[in-house]
């Protein structure tokens, strides 16, 4: 962020258009032979989740895979992170699928242009986001909207893909309830060839992940289930359903729709693709620079994708998003510069001709079942679970997410969450507490505690703590809880407050503790302020609020203002009083507190 | 059934239906003799006012009079504060005119009808805001929005007088720049009969206001005006046209339009003209209960305003909300409890047969006049150049929502300037401040304060201050803010965070200090908390981050912290660290720092000073 403020427009402007001038230099030697070795481990892992991905995306298997070629080499070249890999993703397809269902059947030729529109209307979002610095939204959608939002992805990539898992061979449903009630109802009619294959895949996937775990699990799983289909196909040729050969062939140049209704319909959902997208690039970005030190610029970051997804359409591939696991899986295997990820591309354009026929042994279920897998690791278990454990707020949130991501639409529930998050976070801000605080005579120190039965406050004198900034949303429940004090302690005319914790007031803020200071003051009293921050006290010096509230009664710490309230106290009633809740109250039991000053007590 | 319901359901029942039953039980003679005064103080009041008012919505001048009589009762009864006086008021007016001239032609019956239908949406919102408690959601309209909106608000209801007050023929509806334009263009048709009379009402309502404020400035501006209309018109032909009888009757029965094709078109204004309406009662109901010591309940204010625009809808009356100049007559007047307001709603109704045919008499350029000066009045300039000094943000709210109002449409302009403050707000909340505090050698108790060039950091360990809530919002900045610590002192392994400031944490922010801690660990150093709040602390605990973070990494103060943390600095270093930033600095180099047992105590004695 600094490095930006001082960069003059010039260079920055370099910086955008050709981030990889920055780590050009390093490409030599050494590097080149580690990047180009994880280039071609991504180009290998990318292969069954290219078909994979596009499978839930609706789109015909191949795409997948042209996704993941020039997209992927763009976001390399235009990105910020050194190792982020750009291609298919679970989440983006399966928004995709969710959406483009209503206006087209899966696998059809229209249904891939409206993908490929859908795909440069997301690059232009993202592209002007991060043009715009703009980055900054995508901290708003909270970790319980996120969790929530992945486990509908995965709840609803394990519902969908059930009827292909059991064999049921019909058309795939994109909404969760007909998705799990046609698998329940047509579970009688399972294929038990093609569920064999599932199980095998499965089986094979979790014990790959349990021993190997440093193989993506995918590939074995892959093998294994291609494995157990063959041999069944050969004992009786058709019973278990495959892929099909693939064209063994390059991207064919392509082109999205420029009709402005098709825009129009496909806005939101580009705008729910760019939101989801831009926030999982924003995680494994963080995720990946805290373990490589390397600072990532999420607003470039939005620049390379959405370059990549501008790119996508003409050379056939559909949205794109940084993969998770296949940009871990890059930077454990040794990619130093972003020349990993062109490289994968590169090998993957080679790869295609060669394994393209390969998808004629690839069962269908055993795709399936991978992908039940794929599905099920986003659900992610801890993470719910301490949502569940935080609070109620963070519980309602997660709850609401994936509610509306599995019962309304999958597209919806991100900013549902978001609007949610943020409705809960004001009306959070907008009651802060006012605690009274005495002083714990069990602490050496005598740190100040909650009020609690066994420790009553001083009949004459409160001190409270205000929990949070003192801005118009805040200032009614403020005004409230000071009135709600007043009818518990009437008598009490001197409240001070520790403002530690009022991290800035804005004018109504400090109209409202002008006219709390004016009342008590009327009332013979006074309002002291503890501990003003800079920031705070500024302001109100600046708004002549200062002198309205009394310079004299704000204090630096607890100690100087209790001294100070002291000689402001009703000598009378301290006399009678067994409470001593301060240490000066045995003091002032003893002696006229006049005797700490020449000037007469307060106005009693 | 009663014995179903508990004693104290019961009375929660009963205080729900009947809440006036809290203060029937003040009414007595003395405090009746009060209100009596009161009540017809604000009759007398509420009179020119409510036929502005109704002027200012494009409403026949009788609907001012009847949203004074029912309504303003029913607010009484049904609201939560002592003085409030509901009925027609400024902003509601100009806004309801907004919203509608659009869709109808002023005054015509279908416009009336439009106004009962928004009048009865309104009441609904505002009950079922009221019901469910939400009286919070005004508390988010801030200041400077209503500052802004309601000097809005008087340009607007200037603009729209100006054909009276000039006797110009401006087209309706003409926005701010238009009707400048025109006037300038047809300079020549002013009427100077028509813009005597204004002026000598305006001056004379000047007048009045600055040297006899006790009196009703309204009544004898209008009267005075009035009579100045009457002698022009004897001495000259000149046509000065006026308001016409109003019809000597109580409020008819109405009936607001059921229509959904017409409830769908004005959802949005009604949801505007209810959030601007609330606004304003509860506004002033806080402020006179300031004055008077009571204590307001919003729910129960809003659910009194609510039942006051349903009835009114039946009732002839159009959008009734609090008035704030009414309302401080009324405080003003001795008024002890509702009963003033009801009173003064009832004296009306007796009174306005009687009066209403005057109303013949009645000069539009003395209406002009007064409403010239009420529109001025609308300008707080007060407030304004105390906004415009203070601070920069809410002066670019205040400037967004006055002219918005003046471009856009009323209710388009209530709720960007809302947006638009949230908006800020979230700005500066998701952007903690991370300082940097070193302790002040100055101070007596060792405060800390922000360092400077004579009060360099220590290049090990440094102080941070975090002054904000962690919330998903904050996270990234302030996972920017440790990165930049890392950047700008490479060298400093350890880390104090001072938690004061932070009133809560949620699970984004407490696995953003867990990431922190982590990666300072990483480089052999650690992160530490000082003086989190228990409820934070709690948080944290209950999400499992406390062992993350480390419980010996939390510390009570910062002299526990420092006393901990030290021993664990290069001691080579320190003994070629010239800059003794902290106390213990002193010892650190003259001896091992390991053998600290003969420190504790020091420290003791100086936290208890």
């Amino acid at each position: 962020m600094n490095a930006d403020t001082i960069a003059s427009g010039a260079p920055r402007r370099l910086a955008t258009f050709a981030p990889f001038l920055k780590w050009a230099p390093l490409v030599s030697g050494r590097n080149l032979r580690a990047d180009l070795l994880a280039g071609l481990t991504g180009a290998i892992v990318v292969l069954p989740q290219g078909v994979a991905f596009a499978t839930i995306a609706g789109m015909p298997p191949q795409y997948g895979l042209y996704a993941s070629i020039a997209p992927t080499i763009v976001a390399a070249l235009f990105g910020s992170s050194w190792h982020l890999v750009a291609g298919p993703s679970t989440t983006a397809s399966l928004v995709l699928a969710a959406s483009l269902a209503h206006f087209a059947t899966p696998g059809t030729s229209y249904y891939v242009q409206l993908a490929m529109t859908l795909a440069i209307m997301t690059g232009l979002i993202e592209l002007a986001l991060g043009l715009a610095r703009l980055g900054v939204i995508v901290n708003f959608i909270s970790h319980s909207v996120v969790i929530g939002y992945t486990a509908g992805v995965g709840a609803l990539i394990v519902a969908t893909q059930a009827s292909t898992f059991f064999g049921f061979h019909m058309p795939a449903d994109h909404d969760f309830l007909p998705a799990v009630w046609d698998t329940i109802s047509n579970l009688p009619r399972l294929s038990v060839p093609e569920t064999i294959v599932a199980f095998a895949t499965l089986g094979a996937g979790a014990l790959s992940r349990r021993r190997l775990p440093r193989v993506p699990y995918m590939l074995p799983a892959l093998f294994v289930g291609g494995l157990v289909g063959a041999a069944i196909n050969l004992w009786s040729p058709g019973a278990v359903v495959v892929v099909g050969a693939l064209p063994a062939e390059l991207p064919p140049l392509s082109a999205p729709s420029f009709d402005p209704h098709t825009w129009r319909i496909l806005m939101p959902t580009a705008l729910a693709v760019a939101i989801s997208a831009l926030n999982e690039v924003v995680s494994i970005g963080r995720a990946i620079a805290a373990r490589t030190e390397q600072d990532v610029d999420i607003n470039q970051e939005f620049v390379g994708q959405g370059l990549a997804n501008i790119v996508a359409p003409f050379f056939s591939g559909y949205v794109v998003s940084g993969s998770f696991n296949r940009s871990a899986l890059n930077y454990e295997s040794g990619a130093r510069t972003p020349l990993a990820a062109i490289s994968a591309g590169v090998f993957l354009l080679g790869l295609v001709v060669f394994a393209a026929p390969l998808a004629a042994y690839l069962p269908k279920s055993a795709m399936a079942a991978s992908l039940v897998m794929i599905g099920w690791g986003l659900i992610d278990r801890r993470s719910i679970r301490n949502i569940w454990d935080m609070s109620r707020a963070e519980r309602w949130v997660f709850v609401i997410t994936i509610f509306t991501a599995l019962f309304i639409h999958i597209q919806v529930s991100i900013f549902v969450g978001v609007a949610l998050s943020l409705l809960i976070f004001l009306y959070r801000t907008s009651t802060p507490e006012l605690r009274r605080r005495v002083p714990d005579p069990m602490s050496p120190n005598r740190k100040f505690t909650d009020v609690r039965p066994d420790l009553p406050e001083c009949p004459q004198f409160n001190l409270l703590r205000l929990d949070g900034a003192l801005y118009f949303g805040a200032v009614a429940s403020f005004r409230d809880s000071m009135r709600r004090l007043e009818a518990d302690a009437p008598n009490c005319r001197q409240i001070a407050i520790v403002m530690t914790g009022v991290n800035f007031i804005d004018l109504a803020g400090a109209e409202a503790l002008a006219l709390e200071a004016r009342k008590l003051r009327a009332r013979g009293g006074g309002l002291y302020l503890i501990r003003l921050k800079e920031r705070a006290s500024e302001f109100l010096a600046r708004g002549q609020y200062a002198d309205m509230i009394g310079r004299e009664n704000m204090f630096m710490s607890k100690t100087t203002a209790l001294r100070e309230v002291y000689r402001h106290l009703d000598y009378a009633i301290c006399r009678d009083c067994k409470l001593r809740v301060f240490v000066e109250c045995a003091r002032l039991g003893k002696q006229e507190p006049r005797d700490d000053a020449a000037e007469p007590l307060g106005s009693k | 059934m009663s014995a179903l319901i508990s004693p104290q359901r019961r009375q929660a029942i009963v205080e729900t239906v009947l809440p006036f039953l809290a203060w029937l039980p003040m009414v007595n003679r003395r405090s009746m003799s009060a209100d009596v005064s009161a009540g017809l103080t604000g009759a007398i009041v509420v009179l020119p006012q409510s036929v502005a008012f109704a002027t200012i919505a494009g409403m026949p001048p009788e609907y001012g009079l009847y949203a004074g009589m029912i309504p303003a009762i029913v607010a009484a009864l049904y609201g939560s504060s002592w003085h409030l006086v509901s009925g027609p008021t400024t902003a509601a007016s100009i806004v309801l005119f907004s919203a509608l001239a659009a869709r109808a032609e002023p005054g015509s019956a279908q416009y009336v009808a439009l106004a009962l239908t928004l009048t009865l949406m309104v009441g609904l919102i505002e009950l079922a805001l009221g019901v469910l408690k939400l009286g919070t959601i005004v508390n988010f309209i801030s200041h400077s929005v209503v500052v802004g909106f309601t000097a809005g608000a008087g340009v607007m209801i200037a603009i729209s007088q100006v054909r009276h007050f000039l006797g110009i023929d401006v087209p309706r509806g003409a926005r701010f720049h238009e009707t400048f334009l025109h006037v300038a263009v047809n300079a020549d048709q002013i009427v100077p009969a028509i813009a005597a009379v204004a002026i000598i009402t305006l001056v004379t309502g000047i007048a009045m206001r600055r040297y006899l404020p006790r009196v009703p400035y309204m009544i004898v501006a209008i009267v005075v005006g009035s009579l100045a209309a009457a002698l022009i018109g004897a001495y000259s032909d000149a046509q000065i046209p006026a308001l016409g009888a109003i019809p000597a009757s109580l409020p008819a029965l109405s009936m607001p339009s059921f229509d959904p094709g017409v409830w769908r078109e004005l959802a949005p204004s009604a949801v505007a003209v209810s959030m601007f309406a609330l606004t304003e009662a509860l506004s002033i109901a806080r402020s006179l209960g300031m004055r008077s010591g009571q204590h307001i309940d919003p729910s129960q204010e809003f659910v009194g305003q609510g039942l006051s625009n349903i009835a009114g809808s039946f009732f002839s009356g159009y959008v009734a909300t609090g008035s704030f100049n009414r309302s401080g007559v009324n405080y003003d007047a001795g008024a002890k409890t509702p009963l003033a307001a009801v009173l003064a709603g009832l004296l009306l109704m007796i009174g306005v047969p009687f009066i209403a045919p005057f109303a013949k008499y009645l000069p539009n350029a003395a209406m002009a006049g007064i409403l010239m000066l009420v529109a001025w009045g609308l300008i707080d300039w007060r407030h304004i150049t105390q906004i415009v000094k203070t601070s920069r943000e809410e002066t670019a709210i205040l400037a967004v929502t006055f002219f918005a109002t003046l471009a856009l449409d009323l209710e388009v302009a209530i709720l960007l300037g809302i947006v638009l403050s949230l908006l800020l707000y979230l700005n500066r909340t998701s952007n903690p401040r991370l300082v940097p505090r070193v302790p002040d050698p100055m101070s007596s108790g060792r405060k800390f304060t922000h360092p400077g060039p004579d009060l360099p950091e220590c290049p090990q360990f440094r102080i941070m201050r975090l002054d904000g809530s962690l919330f998903f919002g904050a996270v990234s900045s302030f996972t920017e803010a440790v990165r930049d610590i890392e950047d700008d002192t490479p060298d400093c392994r350890f880390v104090a965070i001072v938690m004061t400031g932070v009133n809560f944490v949620d699970i984004g922010g407490a696995e953003a200090i867990v990431a922190a801690a982590r990666r300072f660990r990483a480089r052999g150093g650690d992160l530490y908390l000082i003086r989190i709040k228990d409820q934070t602390r709690d948080l944290l605990e209950r999400g499992g981050y406390l062992g993350e973070i480390g419980e010996r990494n939390i510390f009570w103060s910062k002299t526990d912290a420092l006393r901990s943390i030290y021993r664990r600095l290069d001691y080579d270093v320190c003994r070629r660290c010239n800059l003794r930033v902290y106390v213990e600095c002193v010892r650190l180099g003259k001896q091992e720092p390991q053998d600290d047992d003969d420190e504790a105590p020091r420290a003791v004695d100086r936290s208890r000073r």
